[in-house]
């Protein structure tokens, strides 16, 4: 895999598949960790045509690297000795939400987790930089739901409360540019994985509000399981 | 857009509707059937989100009150209790009930609906969607979840051409709460109440 790697790095022209105008001129911030820096940065080359790219060669690096800017985490499987799983589990228990992406040596590896993460795929470039685009979507689409969310409420409390009504028709024009970007937001991620998009691991598994109910068989962080395309 | 029940056939195009009704009786669904029914030609297929209620109930009063040509094929029933499919199937029709046991995975009922979105779509039929209701959905999940959820379903529908009425309790709720989901839909239908003009814009 590796001297495929080199050799497509030499090529050149798989680095630069076609994507849709939309997704390409998006900018998102990626953390790529891997284990081997040669690898490592050779992916992050290939990210940085797209977005902003920080690099980790190690566990402590990459959570050091982690905060709210953060779009995407790649993580490599082999990235530590033995479970990636307390790393991940820490990863997505942060403060701060971000979509997760493991990269394994090969595209049908297999590679047992029990925290959830967004998806994984092989380390070949091309792979990884349509799945750190797709991810990158969803990103934004959840963090401009939660901002259309906010503003909604704070139009809501504002309705009901004292009427500034200058204020009301500043929340309306804001409220009317966040939907039209987020329906084409979600014009671009496709029906399967548009929940996935909008909610995040804890609000798909909700049981805050059901504690003393069993919510599911697979855990409290759900099942892990490659992205649906 | 709010209007009364008598109002809901100028809801034209919109996608999603709130149908605020006192969940008193079989008050609520009705609103949703008097909603969808008001509809007409729009809709081909009507698909059922039965939460708290047995979807047995909601098929029979589906049956009792609809006028229109609309058929009723699927029926999506949230409930994590232990009613079997062949329950749910029971007053005779051929009603398909697709189950998801968890009222908290949102993400599981959002899949299933978009697939039976998409079905009807395949097949020519645009669907009105049901989810009765929102106030069960809230006692399940906190209301900024539930929010993204009646946005990103909407979204989903709109794709298709379909609709989805949202059934909300206004007693059940408090006055912003009610408020913030009328925000996140194209258009309410007031049913608590006699018609009355726009709400808040």
């Amino acid at each position: 895999m590796g001297d495929e790697i080199e050799g497509r790095e030499r090529d050149g022209s798989l680095y630069l598949p076609s994507l849709p105008p939309d997704m390409a001129s998006a900018r998102h911030l990626v953390v790529v960790a891997g284990a081997e820096p040669a690898a490592t940065d050779a992916l992050a080359t290939v990210l940085r045509d797209d977005g902003t790219v920080r690099t980790a060669y190690s566990a402590d690096a990459l959570r050091e690297s982690l905060d709210a800017e953060v779009d995407v985490v790649l993580v490599d499987s082999e990235l530590v000795d033995g479970s990636i799983d307390p790393l991940l589990t820490d990863v997505r228990t942060r403060e701060f939400d971000c979509q997760i992406c493991v990269t394994t040596p090969g595209p049908d590896d297999a590679v047992a987790l029990d925290t959830h993460v967004d998806t994984v795929v092989g380390r070949e470039p091309d792979a990884v930089r349509q799945a750190v685009h797709r991810l990158a979507m969803r990103a934004r689409y959840r963090e401009r739901l939660e901002e259309f969310y906010d503003l909604a409420e704070r139009r809501a409390a504002l309705a009901v409360g004292e009427r500034d009504q200058a204020a009301l028709d500043r929340l309306d024009r804001q409220l009317d540019r966040h939907r039209r970007g987020l329906d084409d937001l979600s014009e671009d991620l496709g029906a399967d994985s548009v929940f996935d998009a909008a909610l995040s691991p804890d609000e798909r598994t909700l049981a805050s509000r059901t504690a003393d109910e069993d919510t599911s068989a697979e855990g409290p962080s759900g099942p892990t399981s490659p992205d649906d395309e | 857009m709010t209007v009364g029940i008598r109002g809901a056939a100028d809801i034209g195009d919109e996608t999603t509707v709130l149908v605020l009704a006192p969940d008193v009786g079989k008050r609520s669904v009705d609103a949703c059937v008097a909603v969808l029914d008001r509809l007409g030609d729009r809709i081909d297929r009507v698909v059922p989100v039965t939460i708290s209620l047995a979807p047995e109930e909601w098929l029979s009063m589906w049956e009792r009150e609809s006028t229109t040509e609309q058929t009723l094929a699927t029926c999506v029933d949230v409930d994590r209790t232990t009613r079997s499919v062949a329950e749910a199937g029971a007053a005779g029709s051929a009603v398909t009930v697709e189950r998801v046991d968890d009222p908290t995975d949102l993400e599981t009922l959002g899949r299933r609906v978009s697939d039976v979105l998409q079905r009807a779509d395949d097949a020519g039929d645009s669907v009105g969607v049901a989810v009765h209701s929102l106030t069960d959905l809230v006692r399940h999940v906190d209301e900024p979840t539930a929010f993204k959820f009646v946005y990103t379903l909407g979204e989903v529908a709109r794709r298709v051409d379909g609709l989805v009425v949202f059934h909300l309790d206004p007693t059940a709720h408090d006055d912003e709460t009610v408020e913030t989901f009328r925000i996140v839909c194209d258009a309410v239908v007031d049913a608590s109440r006699g018609r009355r003009g726009p709400v808040g814009g």
